[in-house]
């Protein structure tokens, strides 16, 4: 058995190929856009609500997401760009006299930055910002989620305005929506155990990482990233190669949680589709309790499986190789080139030393 | 307390009638008070004095019957003196800061205690003290090492030189210094009969003032308990020859409880030689004799000792600072048999370290040591040998399988390896606990393993990377590290910790070994206490990952050291799992 723990320690923290998005240094960048909006959003609402004849709102911000979660990987190149995720808190009910559709909510925060960038766009869950770099468009954004802030709904919840432009007002939803809650319950269990917190940070940022390079990033065809925190949430337990010293063992952990999620495939009623099928569900454990993977379909389902199974044979491919030259190319296919392989000569086993200090007495 | 305000006192007890006129006040010679008043108590007026030190209540009053009629008639008062015993010392917490209440109490309870004295339980109040009266009859001191049961028998007292006297039945009960073996004792044997009374019995003691009990009355007393005895057995306990002197222990069943006995001591004199309690004659002198309570059985738990521990049989490998403050610990838990290994002397630099400090200096660790416990605790039976523990097991001289539990603390991690793959390998090994400690105050570990369990030393220094230095992984310290300091020259390397990590980790150790000989740990945990690590840092070293884990953490980690791959336990733990199976 190879000892590739520096490698995955390389591959998730390195300050250059590491998947890590650090909340310090790259990000700076998206939290000075988050600001700029929020300034923004405080100075043109007043007026974009007077111009409506419309009580005016005052928006209140919190960050969510990985973001705030702290699981934010470094996006593939190519692929859909650096986020941050927003949510903006308003003091109206969602439901009642003077209630706003969700779509009318979200139309007044887009209007109040009209003209912020070239992109803005409402998408059914969220108000999205693009931003442009070196001449990309769309290379990072930011996410606004609007909600009805539960001091204004009777049964003191928040809910997510749902809906873009062109849904009827029956499309259209006010979703209940709890990110805080989700995060307390995500890790409640590592309340005092640093290292399991740690490793479950390193875990979900592998999984997201391995579908970001395995899957397009079109459409609902790969798991959302929030489904996969969720499989962890579920199938992740911290594992070291040395408990006494919380030596980390992140292909174990990952062994043991691609385990995990594969055995939960089954043949299941997926309610929001109508359907009888293979499937792997991932609940939220808070409020609405749906399943994140609602939408993806029997087929998308069908290749999720196909490529966990693949993950699962290259993690443990990687447990049996005893070169870690080996034991890293085989990793290296499944979660991307960042995946460093060591050369050859560094893997050699070092002559076991004849003596050391024991550094006790009696 | 001022003048002024007992005066105020005295004056609202007398008007409430908590002390009836004429209560008088005067200081005393030592600038405390005293009180001269009545009390009212059940229906009579008896003559109180109560006295109040100088740095009254730093102490409760005293209160003293002053009726002579009164004294010989009151439980729980003394009866030469009439000090009234209202309250109990140990324990009392006084409210030093409103005297008043304190004297208001004292005379409450004085009361209460002559009400229940002078009313139905009287006889039951002085059985509850019995103890206390007997004691006030002065007479010749015996220790007693005899461990008081239910059944009467024949017992022996001794007689050494110097008034030294005991009483025990068997040879095994006394402490070995006490034994036939113990050549500087010479001693005259005379029969003593141990006769426990009756569940019930109850009578009032003799008063110091007043004449003992004669034969009459003893044999009036001891009556319903000899018909319960068989006939045929009473002849032999009582029978005749020889008897001019002897002793005769009652054991009276403590009110209360199930298995506590007073013993009272009766020495006779019979001038025909014959049994007081066998025959009928008058011709016989009793004095009262005090028994010190020596034995075993009361001593032990009395000194929070475990009395499930006293059989059982320790051995320490290892007579160092760890070493001497466990073998001192498990002594006072009740374990008596230790058998202690070691091959080194104690040197001077280590005195202040060691729990023998200077009275070990230049001796063998291990005879030194069992000298000291034996001198310290009466009961210990130690056995020291001197020399290193492979040449004691190669002798033969060690059978380990013939102890209950192995502690080693040897302090020598090469060797503790050695005694892991050898203890286990033998038939019938009792758990070993190894214990170390680690330089700078920064923690000491405990680890108990058992045969055929996984889980043993191996395991700690079986690292899951084949390519990490060899190291003990439950230590706080980052591996590798040399600490060792010469003060002068090579010949004096020495780790730097102090005696007070090595106590720690040695009572650890020992709270280890209580549980594991009391069963209550049915597991082989690795138990850990963690210091600073100030020192450590200071002088330029590194802690390990392990340090930085929180002690919930490392409590709730204790069996999580076990290395699946570990050479020595994986292997035989796996064997007794399969054949657990067939």
């Amino acid at each position: 058995m190879a000892n590739v723990q520096t490698q995955f320690d390389t591959f998730h923290s390195d300050k250059k190929t590491g998947i890590r998005l650090g909340r310090f240094k790259k990000e700076k960048q998206l939290r000075d856009k988050r600001n700029v909006i929020r300034r923004r959003l405080k100075a043109n609402l007043p007026g974009v609500f007077a111009k409506y004849g419309e009580p005016n709102l005052v928006p209140k911000f919190k960050d969510q997401g990985s973001y705030k979660m702290n699981t934010g990987i470094k996006p593939l190149a190519g692929g859909s760009g650096y986020d941050i995720d927003q949510g903006v808190y308003f003091e109206t009910p969602k439901d009642g006299e003077g209630a706003y559709s969700p779509l009318t909510l979200k139309k007044r925060v887009e209007e109040a930055l009209n003209g912020l960038t070239d992109t803005i766009r409402i998408r059914r869950p969220c108000v999205t910002v693009f931003y442009k770099e070196n001449g990309v468009e769309e290379a990072y954004h930011v996410d606004l989620a609007i909600y009805s802030a539960r001091g204004s709904n009777s049964d003191g919840k928040d809910y997510l305005a749902v809906g873009r432009v062109g849904d009827s007002l029956s499309e259209q939803e006010w979703k209940v929506s709890d990110p805080a809650g989700l995060q307390h319950e995500l890790f409640r269990r590592f309340e005092d155990d640093t290292h399991g917190r740690q490793q479950f940070r390193r875990i979900m940022r592998f999984m997201k990482r391995w579908k970001d390079v395995n899957f397009s990033s079109a459409g609902n065809g790969a798991p959302r990233g929030i489904g996969l925190t969720l499989n962890a949430h579920y199938g992740f337990t911290p594992t070291y190669s040395d408990w006494l010293n919380r030596t980390r063992d992140d292909l174990g952990a990952l062994r043991k949680l691609v385990d995990d999620m594969l055995s939960r495939f089954s043949h299941q009623y997926r309610e929001k589709r109508q359907e009888w099928g293979r499937c792997l569900i991932a609940k939220l454990p808070v409020e609405p309790v749906s399943d994140v993977y609602e939408n993806m379909t029997l087929v998308q389902m069908t290749s999720f499986e196909t490529k966990l199974k693949d993950l699962k044979a290259a993690l443990d491919a990687a447990h049996e190789e005893s070169d870690p030259h080996e034991a890293c190319k085989g990793l290296q296919k499944v979660f991307g080139s960042d995946f460093p392989v060591p050369a050859k000569s560094d893997t050699a086993r070092k002559a076991a030393a004849g003596a050391a200090s024991s550094g006790l007495s009696g | 307390m001022t003048t002024e305000a007992l005066e105020a006192w005295l004056s609202v007890a007398t008007a409430t009638g908590l002390v009836l006129p004429p209560g008088e006040m005067q200081p005393d010679n030592d600038g405390g008070f005293r009180i001269t008043t009545t009390l009212a108590v059940a229906g009579l007026s008896v003559g109180i004095l109560i006295v109040l030190a100088h740095d009254f209540p730093k102490d409760a009053p005293l209160v003293l019957v002053q009726d002579s009629q009164l004294l010989g008639r009151l439980p729980h008062v003394f009866r030469n003196a009439g000090v009234v015993c209202y309250s109990t010392s140990e324990g009392l917490l006084l409210n030093r800061q409103q005297p008043e209440t304190v004297l208001t109490w004292a005379v409450k309870e004085t009361i209460r205690t002559l009400e229940e004295g002078l009313g139905t339980s009287q006889v039951a109040e002085f059985m509850r003290e019995l103890e206390v009266y007997w004691r006030q009859l002065g007479g010749p001191e015996v220790v007693n090492f005899y461990n008081p049961s239910s059944e009467a028998r024949t017992l022996t007292s001794y007689s050494a030189k110097d008034n030294l006297r005991w009483l025990a039945g068997a040879e095994q009960e006394m402490p070995p210094r006490h034994r036939a073996g113990n050549k500087l004792l010479t001693t005259i044997k005379e029969k003593a009969t141990y006769l426990p009374l009756l569940p019930g019995t109850a009578f009032i003691p003799p008063a110091p003032n007043e004449p003992f009990w004669t034969i009459d009355q003893l044999r009036e007393l001891v009556k319903p308990t000899l018909m319960a005895i068989p006939s045929k057995r009473r002849r032999q306990l009582f029978k005749s020859g020889r008897d001019w002197n002897g002793l005769l222990v009652l054991a009276v069943p403590l009110v209360g409880h199930k298995s506590h006995v007073t013993l009272l001591g009766i020495a006779y004199t019979s001038l025909k030689g014959v049994h007081p309690l066998g025959e009928r004659g008058s011709a016989f002198d009793l004095k009262p004799v005090q028994l010190l309570r020596w034995e075993r059985s009361y001593l032990l738990p009395r000194g929070g000792g475990k009395m499930s521990l006293t059989p059982k049989k320790v051995l320490v490998i290892g007579c160092g600072a760890i070493g001497g403050h466990l073998a001192h610990e498990l002594s006072q838990t009740g374990i008596l048999y230790l058998t202690l290994v070691d091959g080194d002397r104690l040197s001077i630099e280590n005195m202040h370290r060691h729990a023998l400090g200077m009275a070990g200096v230049g001796e063998y660790k291990a005879i030194a040591l069992r000298d000291e416990l034996q001198r310290k605790y009466l009961y210990a039976e130690v056995t020291a040998i001197a020399k290193p523990i492979e040449q004691a097991l190669d002798a033969g001289e060690i059978q380990p399988e013939s102890f209950d539990l192995v502690i080693a603390a040897t302090g020598e991690a090469t060797l503790e390896r050695y005694l892991n793959e050898r203890l286990r390998a033998i038939a019938g090994a009792p758990p070993v606990i190894y214990s170390w400690l680690e330089p700078y105050g920064i923690g000491g570990h405990a680890l108990l393993t058992r045969p055929h369990q996984a889980g043993c030393l191996e395991c700690l220094y079986t690292s899951p990377n084949p390519d990490a230095p060899l190291s003990n992984r439950a230590l706080f310290a980052a591996p590798d590290q040399q600490f060792s300091l010469a003060l002068s020259g090579c010949g004096s390397l020495h780790t730097p910790y102090a005696s007070l990590d090595a106590s720690q980790t040695a009572t650890l150790a020992a709270r280890l070994a209580v549980e594991a000989l009391t069963s209550s740990q049915p597991e082989s945990p690795l138990w850990s206490w963690k210091g600073s690590d100030r020192e450590l840092k200071a002088a330029g070293f590194k802690v390990g990952p392990r340090y930085k884990l929180t002690e919930e953490t490392l409590r709730r980690d204790a069996m999580r050291y076990i290395a699946p791959n570990c050479p020595v336990c994986a292997f035989d733990s796996n064997t007794n799992a399969a054949t657990n199976h067939e």
